[in-house]
């Protein structure tokens, strides 16, 4: 018998024919649940949703609150708003509570031809914690009405709490989100932020993303910020096995306590 | 976290539609793997992919379903392992080893002859259609590598099939498609 021969027949015996029937509800319900939390959680416009949207601003019009905040608030009340939270259920993993005392500005970083920008933390009530990125206009990136995209600012789950039973995340010591500041029309470049914590036993002395040699503003030997330019802001998801960037932080003897692609 | 991605959440939808196309390949693939629930090993597929849509591959999203699927299959045998030990099932050997179920007697016997690892480089290139650069991506290993897999496992399962005594009569009476279930 050649390989050929045998092969055909292996092909013949498939018990199971594959069909390209779809399954819309299926589709509806996984894309109504959390997404990729590195991906921005703006959340697509259904007329069911913009229009509860709509409902939810002119009651919050009415009641004076408005959506000063955005603008002029401080962090306590940004994260107490939770953006990130885009109407999670309550209780939910994402419906995480600031805690009040520990709002600090823990990080900033100065941007070329842009200005500086403040990393802004907090813990949260359920173990996870909160972030912003405060804009030199005193805007929080990517906010409605921010000129900065990205990830909604708020508190968020650990990756080990949204991981569960159910592992999605790996765990190698860092946790963080990113917004992106363009600032090409100003004789600048396009800026990817990352903002997080490293959770690792041994505080972070220094933390250096591989790929671009860049260097990160640590704070508290845990939560960082890092500003990485993208010369080319427009190309698609990089490739499978290549990286955006390759995180690693070190302690002051010079051991690797974090690594994100070892 | 292996990628970061910077596209909002319209375009993640679209995104995971293309993915999401490929639902009735991985519910297929659970089934011909032994799955007990094969719809819900694809569906918890395609959650977790949604989940982390910034690690499926854009070009071709079928190895890294396949990859997922096989994780969750593990974790479906071990949970009705546990569960037939804890009966002190009879059956709790086949449930802890997946046996092939073909049309034909003989591929059967020479599937179960093979190593796992032999029979997912051959199953993935021959039923899954994949081409062995995407099926070494399914597997986490360099194309070259997969290729030399493949290659042995090809001539192991010829030889297993040569043992057979007589010509091959398919033994069932026809494929199922995922709508007969």
């Amino acid at each position: 018998m050649t390989p050929s021969t045998a092969n055909a027949r292996l092909r013949t015996a498939n018990p199971v024919v594959a069909t390209k029937k779809g399954n819309e509800p299926l589709f509806q319900s996984i894309v109504s649940s959390p997404g990729d939390p590195r991906l921005s959680n703006r959340r697509q416009r259904t007329p069911a949703r913009y229009a509860r949207r709509i409902a939810m601003l002119a009651a919050a019009l009415t009641a004076g609150v408005g959506a000063a905040w955005a603008a002029t608030s401080g962090a306590l009340e940004l994260f107490r708003s939770n953006p990130q939270n885009d109407a999670a259920a309550p209780a939910s993993l994402w419906d995480q509570d600031v805690v009040p005392g520990t709002v600090v500005r823990a990080a900033s970083l100065d941007i070329p031809n842009y200005g500086g920008i403040e990393f802004w933390y907090a813990d949260s009530a359920q173990g996870g914690w909160c972030g912003a990125i405060r804009l030199p206009n005193a805007q929080w990136a990517a906010t409605k009405g921010s000129d900065a995209s990205g990830t909604a600012p708020g508190c968020y789950p650990t990756r080990e709490q949204t991981n569960g039973d159910d592992p999605i995340f790996e765990i190698n010591g860092f946790d963080y989100y990113e917004v992106q500041i363009d600032a090409r029309e100003t004789g600048g470049s396009f800026w990817r932020i990352y903002y997080g914590v490293v959770t690792a036993d041994k505080p972070v002395t220094k933390l250096i993303d591989k790929i671009t040699g860049r260097r990160a503003a640590v704070q508290g030997g845990q939560r960082f910020v890092l500003a990485v330019p993208d010369p080319h802001p427009d190309r698609a998801i990089p490739l499978p096995d290549t990286y955006a960037i390759n995180l690693v932080a070190y302690a002051v003897d010079g051991a690797v306590i974090a690594a994100e692609h070892p | 976290m292996s990628m970061t991605s910077h596209i909002d959440r319209s375009v993640a939808e679209a995104r995971f539609r293309d993915v999401f196309a490929h639902l009735g390949e991985i519910t297929a693939y659970a089934r011909r793997r032994g799955s007990h629930d094969p719809d819900a090993i694809a569906a918890e597929a395609m959650t977790i992919a949604w989940r982390r849509l910034a690690d499926v591959p854009t070009d071709d999203a079928r190895p890294w379903l396949f990859a997922t699927a096989r994780n969750l299959l593990h974790d479906e045998r071990r949970r009705r392992s546990q569960l037939a030990a804890l009966a002190d099932a009879p059956e709790r050997a086949s449930v802890e080893l997946w046996q092939p179920a073909t049309l034909d007697q003989e591929v059967t016997a020479a599937l179960t002859s093979l190593s796992l690892a032999d029979r997912e480089a051959l199953l993935l290139v021959a039923w899954e259609d994949l081409s062995p650069a995407l099926a070494a991506r399914a597997f986490g290993i360099r194309e070259a590598t997969f290729r030399v897999r493949l290659h042995r496992a090809r001539r192991r399962f010829k030889e297993a099939l040569a043992r057979s005594p007589a010509p091959a009569e398919h033994t069932s009476s026809h494929q199922i498609t995922l709508e007969e279930r």
